[in-house]
C-alpha cells in the first residue's frame, strides 16, 4: 500500500464497531501480525494496537472494545468514551454492518457528538445482499455528510479506500461538517438551560455541548466529572434534571429518528414473506427441541476432531518432550550434579511438556470456537440452553464454556472471553474446573473396575452424575450468596449466518494460543518445577520428599475421607501438574507399573466406601496448574484464582467425607 | 396492558414503554428497542427466550425482560407470516 515517497506525519485512527460487524476481519486485514496486546491503563479490558503503512504515513491503529452504545455503563463503553475523548485519534473508523445497518448507526450518531473525525466502513455487504437488503452507499454519504466507503473486509475488497479515506479526513479534519443528531425538541429548552449554567464551568478537556448531553441522559460517570469540575453549579444543575428523569429514552429515540431520516433513501429492505438462510436454518437451530440436538451434532463434531487430531498429535508432542528432549538433556548434563540434571529434566522439562501436550488441544478447541463464532453459530447456542442455565443462575452465554470444559477446562476458561459482562464471566470461571474434563475421566476410567468390579459403569456414571449435581449446587449457592442472585438480564443480538473467513479464525487461534503459551506456560513451568522440588527432596524415596511429609501429616483430614493411607494424599496433590498424575504417582507410590494390577493394589488398600471417596474427591480436587494459570491471565485476578483453589479445596473435602461416611453405612 | 411476551410469533407490534431500570431500559435501547420502535416477533416458543426483530437487527430476550416492555399489536399486514415458529415442537401442544 505504500507507494515510495515521502514520509509523512505518523497517524493514529481508532476502530470502533458494534459487535458483530466484521471489526475484528478488518483489523486483522489491515495489520496482519503487526499487532501489541496489552491493557487499557488500569483496566482488566484488553487493548489491541495494530500499525500499518499507507501513502507514506505509519499508522497507529487502535482497536476499542465493540460496544452496541457509548452510554449504557459498561467498562468497554467507558474505556472507548474516555479514549475519545481525552487521547483523540485523528479520525475514527467505525465499521457499520449493511444487513442491521439502523441499529448500527445508533453507535455513530453517538460518535458524532464527539470532537473527532468519523469515516463508515460500510461492511459486509455481501451478506446483506444475500438477505436481500440492499444499501446504497452514496446516498448514505450524502445524507450523513460522512464520508463511506463500502466493503467486504473477508475478501479485503474496500480496505484500501477506507484508509484512503481515513486519511483525507485526518489532513483535512476541517473539512469534516457531518449531519449530526438533534434532540427532539421538547427537550431543547432544559438542554438549553443546563449549557447556560455550566457556561464557562464545563470541565476541563470536555466538549461542552456533549456534557450537557450526557447530564441530560444521566450518565452518572459524567456527573461525577461535572460534581468535582464545577460544585457550585451543581446544584441547581441537579434541581434542572430532577424534572427530567426520562429524558435519556426520549433522546434516544430521537437519534432512532434521525437513522430513520439518514436510511430512508439508502436501504432498500425485502418485502416481508421472504425467507432468508438465516430463516431457514434458525427453523431448526433454535428450535427448543430440534436446536437440542443441533447443539449435541456440533459438540459431537467438536470433540471427534479433539479426539482425532489433537490427542494423537498430543501424545506425539508430549512422547517428544519425555523421551527425546529429557534423555538428551539427561545425557547433556551428565556430569552436572544429580539436583541440577533432576531439577532441569524431571522439574523443568516436565513442566514444557505439559504446556506442549495442551496446544493441539487447545488448537483444535480454539479454531472450533472462532469457527462457530464467526458463522454466528454461537449466539445459537446460548439461545437454545438459556433455560436450562438459568438453574444455575447463569443464562446461555455461560453454556458453551461449561461445555468446552469437558474436554479441557483450560480452552474452557478462555471461552469465557464470549460473555461480555465480567459477573457472569467470573462466576462461569469458578464453575468451569467443576466440569470433569477428559485428563480426570481417564483416572476415573483406570481405577473404577479395579474398585468397583462390574458395578464401575454404574459407579462412573454416578460419579460423573454426582460432579455434575455438585456443579449446580455450588453454582447456584455462589450465585445466591456471592452474587446476590442479581442475574444479569439476558439480551443478546443474534447475528446472520455468515461464510467464515479463514483468517479471521486464524488470527483466533493463534492470539489465544500465543496468548496462552506467553502468560500461562511461564507459570506451569514454574509450578512443576516447584512441585518436583518438593516431591525429590530431602529424599532418598518420595515417602521422605516434603510432599510425603505433608502427605503423611494430612492422614488424619484424610482418614475422614476414608484415605487415610499418605500414599493417596500424594497422589491426589500430585494432580495439581495434571490430572493424570493420579496414577503415574500411584504407581510410584505403590511400587508397581501403572497397568501391572496398579489399580488392584490400590483397591487392596481401599474399603469401596473409601474407594468411592476416593474417586470423588479425585474429580473436584483443586484445578490442574494449567487450568489455575489460565484463570489467573483470564480474570487477571489473583483473589479470583485463589478462591478458585480453595473453592475445589472446601468441595472435594466436603464431597470426600460425606461419601466415605455414607457409604460406610450402607 | 399488553407486553412483548404476550405477542404470537409472527406478530407486529409497536413498543410503547420500556422497563423502569434505567440499566436494562439503555441496554434495550442500544440494541434498538425504543419507544416507537416496530418490532416482530420471530420465535416465541413456551418456556424459551424471545427471538425479535427491530431496527434490521435479531435479538434474544429473555422472558422476564420481554414482559416488562410494554407494546402496542399491529393488525395483521400480508406476508407478516415470515418468521421462525411454524411445525411444531413435540410436548408443547
Amino acid at each position: 500500500m505504500d507507494p515510495a515517497g515521502e514520509r509523512r506525519r505518523d497517524l493514529t485512527f481508532a476502530l470502533a464497531g458494534q459487535p458483530n460487524v466484521g471489526k475484528s476481519t478488518v483489523f486483522n486485514a489491515l495489520t496482519g501480525l503487526d499487532q501489541h496486546v496489552g491493557n487499557w491503563p488500569g483496566k482488566t479490558v484488553e487493548k489491541t494496537t495494530g500499525y500499518f503503512h499507507h501513502g507514506g504515513h505509519r499508522i497507529e491503529l487502535v482497536d476499542l472494545p465493540g460496544t452496541y452504545s457509548l452510554t449504557s455503563g459498561s467498562e468497554e463503553e467507558r474505556i472507548a468514551r474516555d479514549y475519545l475523548i481525552k487521547d483523540p485519534p485523528d479520525v475514527v473508523i467505525v465499521i457499520v454492518n449493511a444487513a442491521s445497518l439502523e441499529r448500527n448507526l445508533y453507535l455513530v450518531a453517538e460518535l458524532l457528538l464527539l470532537p473527532v473525525p468519523v469515516v463508515v466502513g460500510l461492511n459486509m455487504v455481501d451478506v446483506a445482499e444475500a438477505h436481500g437488503v440492499h444499501v446504497e452507499p452514496r446516498v448514505l454519504e450524502a445524507a450523513l455528510k460522512v464520508p463511506v466507503v463500502e466493503l467486504v473486509a473477508s475478501k479485503g475488497k474496500g480496505l484500501s479506500a477506507l484508509v484512503d479515506a481515513a486519511v483525507a479526513l485526518a489532513e483535512h479534519p476541517a473539512s469534516f461538517e457531518p449531519n449530526r443528531p438533534l434532540i427532539r425538541e421538547k427537550h431543547r429548552p432544559v438542554l438549553a438551560e443546563i449549557e447556560r449554567l455550566l457556561a464557562g464551568r464545563s470541565p476541563a478537556g470536555y466538549p461542552a455541548g456533549w456534557v450537557a448531553l450526557k447530564l441530560l441522559e444521566g450518565d452518572g460517570d459524567v456527573a461525577e466529572v461535572v460534581k468535582r469540575a464545577a460544585p457550585e453549579v451543581w446544584e441547581s444543575i441537579h434541581k434542572v434534571l430532577a424534572g427530567h428523569d426520562d429524558a435519556y429514552i426520549d433522546i434516544a429515540g430521537g437519534r432512532y429518528d434521525w437513522i430513520a431520516r439518514m436510511v430512508r433513501a439508502a436501504v432498500v429492505r425485502p418485502r416481508r414473506g421472504v425467507t432468508s438462510v438465516t430463516d431457514h436454518v434458525d427453523r431448526v437451530a433454535t428450535h427448543p427441541f430440534w436446536g437440542l440436538l443441533v447443539l449435541l451434532a456440533v459438540l459431537a463434531a467438536m470433540f471427534g476432531l479433539t479426539y482425532a487430531v489433537g490427542s494423537p498429535a498430543a501424545d506425539a508432542l508430549s512422547g517428544l518432550v519425555h523421551g527425546g528432549l529429557s534423555d538428551l538433556l539427561r545425557g547433556a548434563l551428565e556430569g552436572a550434579p544429580p539436583w541440577l540434571s533432576g531439577l532441569i529434566v524431571d522439574g523443568v522439562v516436565a513442566g514444557v511438556g505439559t504446556v506442549l501436550s495442551f496446544l493441539p488441544i487447545l488448537v483444535v478447541f480454539f479454531f472450533a470456537l472462532g469457527f462457530l463464532e464467526d458463522v454466528g453459530y454461537i449466539s445459537r447456542t446460548a439461545y437454545v440452553m438459556d433455560r436450562y442455565m438459568h438453574w444455575i443462575g447463569l443464562h446461555g452465554k455461560s453454556c458453551m464454556p461449561l461445555l468446552i470444559g469437558f474436554g479441557c477446562n483450560v480452552p474452557a476458561i478462555m471461552g469465557t472471553r464470549i460473555i461480555e459482562e465480567r459477573r457472569s464471566r467470573i462466576l462461569t470461571m469458578m464453575l468451569t474446573p467443576f466440569v470433569p474434563c477428559t485428563g480426570r475421566l481417564a483416572v476415573l476410567v483406570f481405577l473404577a473396575p479395579a474398585f468397583f468390579g462390574g458395578a464401575a459403569p454404574w459407579a462412573l456414571l454416578a460419579l460423573v452424575g454426582g460432579n455434575i449435581v455438585v456443579l449446580g449446587l455450588v453454582g447456584l449457592t455462589a450465585n445466591r450468596l456471592v452474587f446476590k442472585g442479581d442475574r444479569s438480564a439476558f439480551i443478546m443480538e443474534m447475528p446472520l449466518y455468515h461464510k467464515p473467513n479463514a483468517r479471521t479464525i486464524g488470527m483466533y487461534v493463534w492470539r489465544n494460543t500465543w496468548a496462552f503459551i506467553k502468560k500461562a506456560g511461564t507459570l506451569i513451568v514454574v509450578i512443576s518445577a516447584v512441585i518436583w522440588a518438593l516431591s525429590a527432596y530431602p529424599g532418598p524415596d518420595a515417602g521422605d520428599s516434603v510432599l510425603g511429609t505433608v502427605g503423611r501429616f494430612l492422614e488424619p483430614v484424610g482418614a475422614l475421607m476414608g484415605l487415610g493411607d499418605w500414599r493417596l494424599i500424594v497422589a491426589l496433590i500430585s494432580s495439581f501438574v495434571a490430572k493424570e498424575n493420579t496414577v503415574a504417582t500411584l504407581g510410584i507410590l505403590f511400587g508397581s507399573e501403572a497397568g501391572v494390577d496398579l489399580a488392584g493394589k490400590v483397591a487392596g488398600v481401599l474399603t469401596p466406601a473409601a474407594a468411592a471417596a476416593f474417586l470423588a474427591v479425585q474429580m473436584t480436587f483443586v484445578p490442574c496448574v494449567a487450568t489455575v494459570a489460565a484463570i489467573r491471565q483470564e480474570s487477571r485476578s489473583w483473589r479470583w484464582t485463589g478462591t478458585s483453589i480453595a473453592l475445589m479445596l472446601v468441595v472435594a473435602f466436603v464431597l470426600g467425607v460425606i461419601v466415605y461416611q455414607v457409604g460406610s453405612l450402607l | 396492558m399488553t407486553t412483548l411476551v404476550d405477542l404470537p410469533a409472527c406478530s407486529r407490534a409497536v413498543v410503547m414503554d420500556l422497563p423502569h431500570s434505567r440499566g436494562l431500559a439503555r441496554r434495550l435501547i442500544a440494541l434498538g428497542l425504543t419507544p416507537g420502535a416496530e418490532v416482530r416477533v420471530l420465535q416465541n416458543w413456551g418456556r424459551c427466550p424471545l427471538i425479535i426483530e427491530t431496527h434490521g437487527a435479531r435479538l434474544a430476550l429473555g422472558r422476564g425482560q420481554a414482559a416488562r416492555v410494554t407494546v402496542e399489536p399491529l393488525p395483521d399486514g400480508e406476508g407478516d407470516s415470515a418468521c421462525l415458529e411454524d411445525g411444531s415442537y413435540p410436548g408443547d401442544e
